[in-house]
């Protein structure tokens, strides 16, 4: 579904990323790890347009996606959230999902001065779609919470929500568990699970904590110093000798 | 600009190429000395925009004070250039001192949008302007001859007395402020609060006594700018606008909050204005300093001497 | 009773509410790509490429005045669209700075070419209230004296109406157009511009269609300002009025659109209250600016005064429910 060949990128005299290979199949929950610095977020702003590669391409579905910019790839059905919640934050939490449906609906300013009956109809689809993704996250008794107001744990669902708003065959969660205690980072894998198992999409996360990376991800792929150390099934990964020694080793 | 040389000399044919070379050496003379007084205005922008992320709007008006303090220490009989520049830079840094005490700092503390201390420091702008016109009336006002004192020739050129003075003026205190800035204890303790205020802080830095010190240093400079423009051309309260308009955008040209940069832009403006006057006509002067920011800015947003990242800032 | 309403229609308080609703058209311009976090001090150049557009139109093209003033707007909004193309990527003060530059260069053209008559500016324009007044004068009972109203007066009213049936369906459009998918559009691009890409959100065509929003109120403010005075000059739209514009906006509270009409109506007002202490009004009103971003940076109207007074009883964003502490 998702392949990148050989894609590299430079910042001034940094080589961030270096001839990263990386494959997501359809269907499946992958996981990108590493230790700090090594290159995933990178790796996630190069899937999503925010950079474009030096080097290297980046397929989706059989297209070429790099070069393209952020709106058009999430249009072609990749979301994804940030590692830093980046949420509107004085909108409420209603309003957030609501705003990520733009690429889904077509109304323009003309048909909202004159109110015209497909506009009336898609703003109420707009609105139950996102009212329906809060529920879905379990977000549905604060959909008029400022993002802002909202506790942390409660911040990445929503931002989840925002993401799945796009209606993407990929989501990518950049450390979704970030910050969380064990009661939340369970009902968060449990949320992820349910996201391939109820919707259907493909999921590619980034994540620290091992608990939620090796119970939750069919494929794992380590990345350090901005290359690809190791890609494999968990239990590979976990006894691969280079990732021990570059990573697990030292927790 | 009244001070275009040999404008009614009609030369003979064979010598042409000789006069040519001369208008434009003279020229080249009158750019340093115009782009001298704008890089030490936007000295002004830049320091306070490299400590506080700020655009202080009052700085022009401040430009403008300094002119009328070095003129009323004239007026008491003090016929010194020294004198009157000291005058302009010490009334001008009183002035910054209750600027940061009355419009930035209570904005500081309530942490407002970021658009509040542009509000805030265009209310004193106005208030200034206003105060001025009330203090000393609408007209122009010049300082006495005795004090501008007269020219000499040089090499074909004319170089009067007060161009001497705002070159040796304004490049001395550029050469000062790079000093300090580089050189001192005060000087890194000013760039450690401009790069980062939590870090210098932590560092023992009292970056609240730092940053009144710059906003006092960058008002002094724009003082002595306004008494060295108010002694080559005029002083008037309404001297202050054009002044900061082209302060402004030479700190974009040059990169906001880079020293280095508002020195060679305010310069690089002098020149471009000189040579618009010479190839065109004086009405079109004050197109250069917006042509040329346009044009810069579309070609190269974080302006010539910017870093990539310096974005700006949000609104 | 008649003495008081004949001095309450006087010419001057008539063209004082004329220039009120002008003022908020100019402040409804600078609000709108505000709204979308880019912040433009160019709206003084688009007004003044609608004022003389349109005062040229009419002028010497001898065009009708509605069909002069459009044509001001359209031209200021393709402006506004050309303009925004190289600026799209600038940001925050350098936007800023980068339309404000326009602006003079466009005060400075104004100045210089021979079109616009220089620093002597357009005089002559013929004036909306005058057109009317005319008419009633030929076509009514009112030319005769019988009528409750003289013509002029009964002129200026009309005129007013019309600026003031202009202005709400200004309002009304961008209240349709915020509380709609463009206008979640806007927010969210105001609120992070990176995030609102990466949701989808194609923030090079937003800014486009704010700028050119922006350029068509600022055009079609300065196609009727033109012709409610006599006069234009390049004075009339330099960096004071950029300045002003802004200051209608935050100090009445970009937050609402609502905001930027009670600080325009104050601002254009202001003066006038203040006509007891003629010399000193500039410093109190910079005083004011001060005090009010020390006290209250929101502006006067904010979004939470807004709500609070809605007859609708629309659910605002509110804070969190009791017992459930943002971590």
């Amino acid at each position: 579904m998702l392949a990148l060949r050989e894609v590299s990128l430079a910042f001034g005299g940094l080589q961030a990323v270096d001839r990263v290979d990386l494959d997501v199949d359809q269907g499946e929950i992958a996981g990108l790890i590493g230790p700090n610095g090594a290159g995933k977020t990178t790796v996630f702003n190069l899937i999503t347009g925010i950079y474009a590669p030096d080097a290297g391409t980046i397929t989706f579905q059989g297209q070429a996606i790099h070069g393209q910019p952020p709106h058009r790839i999430t249009a072609m059905g990749i979301a994804r959230t940030f590692q830093n919640i980046r949420l509107f934050g004085s909108a409420s939490a209603l309003e957030n999902v609501m705003m990520a449906r733009h690429c889904r609906t077509r109304s323009g300013s003309l048909a909202a001065i004159f109110r015209t009956r497909a506009q009336q109809q898609e703003e109420a689809e707009t609105r139950a779609r996102a009212l329906e993704l809060l529920e879905f996250v379990e977000l549905d008794d604060v959909r008029d919470v400022r993002a802002a107001d909202l506790p942390y744990g409660r911040q990445r669902r929503l931002e989840i929500a925002r993401a799945l708003a796009t209606e993407p065959q990929l989501i990518l969660l950049d450390e979704p568990a970030a910050g969380m205690n064990e009661t939340e980072s369970d009902s968060l894998v449990r949320l992820i699970r349910r996201i391939r198992d109820e919707l259907g999409k493909t999921v590619l996360l980034i994540e620290h904590d091992m608990r939620v990376v090796m119970g939750l991800c069919d494929r794992i792929t380590v990345l350090n110093f901005g290359r690809r150390l190791a890609h494999g099934r968990p239990e590979e990964v976990r006894r691969d000798p280079k990732v021990i020694e570059a990573y697990l080793g030292r927790e | 600009m009244a001070r275009r040389g040999h404008a009614g000399a009609a030369p003979r044919p064979l010598e042409t190429g000789a006069h040519a070379a001369t208008v434009w050496l003279q020229q080249l003379i009158n750019g340093v000395s115009l782009g001298a007084t704008y890089s030490l205005v936007a000295l002004g922008y830049t320091l306070v925009f490299g400590t506080l992320g700020i655009i202080n709007m009052a700085h022009g008006e401040i430009f403008m004070f300094g002119a009328f303090f070095g003129l009323l220490l004239v007026e008491t009989g003090l016929l010194s250039s020294v004198g009157m520049l000291a005058a302009a830079a010490g009334g001008a840094a009183v002035m910054g001192l209750l600027l940061e005490y009355i419009a930035l700092r209570p904005l500081r503390r309530r942490q407002g949008g970021h658009l509040t201390p542009l509000i805030s420091t265009i209310g004193v702008s106005i208030f200034l302007r206003s105060l001025a016109l009330q203090l000393f009336g609408p007209e122009s006002q010049s300082f006495p001859a005795a004090l501008k004192g007269g020219s000499f020739r040089l090499g074909g050129t004319v170089v009067t007395q007060v161009d001497a003075v705002i070159l040796t003026a304004a490049l001395g205190l550029m050469l000062g402020l790079w000093l300090l800035l580089g050189r001192t204890k005060l000087g890194k303790a000013m760039r450690a609060t401009a790069e980062n205020q939590t870090t210098a802080a932590l560092l023992g830095v009292n970056t609240e006594a730092i940053i009144a010190l710059t906003v006092m240093l960058a008002a002094a400079l724009g003082g002595v700018a306004g008494a060295l423009v108010g002694l080559s051309f005029a002083v008037s309260p309404s001297m202050g606008l054009p002044y900061g308009l082209k302060g402004l955008s030479i700190i974009v040209l040059g990169g906001m909050g880079n020293v280095v940069g508002a020195m060679v832009g305010g310069l690089l403006l002098g020149f471009a204005e000189v040579v618009t006057v010479q190839l065109f006509s004086s009405s079109w002067r004050d197109m250069a300093a917006f042509a040329l920011l346009f044009l810069l800015l579309v070609v190269k947003p974080e302006g010539l001497f910017g870093r990539a990242h310096q974005a700006g800032g949000k609104v | 009773m008649g003495d008081l309403l004949a001095n309450l229609l006087n010419p001057y308080n008539l063209q004082l509410v004329m220039l009120i609703a002008i003022n908020c058209l100019l402040g409804l311009s600078v609000w709108v790509p505000l709204s979308a976090g880019q912040l433009s001090l160019g709206g003084a150049g688009f007004m003044s490429v609608g004022a003389y557009t349109a005062a040229l139109l009419t002028l010497q093209a001898g065009w009708s005045m509605p069909a002069a003033i459009l044509a001001g707007a359209a031209l200021a909004a393709a402006l506004a669209l050309l303009l925004g193309y190289p600026t799209l990527r600038l940001q925050g003060v350098y936007l800023a700075i980068a339309t404000l530059a326009f602006g003079e260069m466009v005060r400075i053209l104004a100045l210089n070419l021979r079109i616009t008559n220089g620093a002597l500016g357009l005089a002559g324009i013929p004036q909306m209230v005058d057109e009317v007044s005319w008419y009633l004068w030929d076509h009514t009972s009112l030319g005769s004296g019988q009528g409750p109203l003289d013509p002029h007066t009964a002129g200026s009213l009309i005129i007013l109406g019309v600026l003031y049936v202009l202005l709400a369906a200004a309002v009304y459009a961008l209240l349709r157009q915020a509380g709609s998918r463009v206008g979640r559009a806007l927010r969210a691009i105001q609120a992070d511009e990176l995030a609102a890409r990466a949701m989808g959100i194609d923030t090079r065509y937003y800014k486009l269609l704010v700028f050119t929003q922006s350029g068509f109120l600022a055009g079609l403010a300065g196609g009727l300002y033109a012709h409610l005075y006599y006069f234009i000059g390049p004075g009339d739209f330099g960096f004071t009025r950029a300045i002003e514009m802004l200051l209608y906006v935050v100090l009445g509270g970009m937050q609402t659109l609502w905001g930027t009409l009670v600080g325009a109506s104050a601002l254009t007002l202001l003066p006038e209250v203040l006509r007891f202490s003629a010399s000193y009004r500039l410093m109190i009103y910079g005083g004011v600016l001060v005090a009010l971003m020390i006290f209250r940076p929101e502006g006067l109207i904010s979004a939470a005064l807004v709500d609070a007074l809605s007859w609708r009883r629309r659910r605002p964003a509110r804070a969190l429910p009791p017992g459930e502490g943002a971590a």
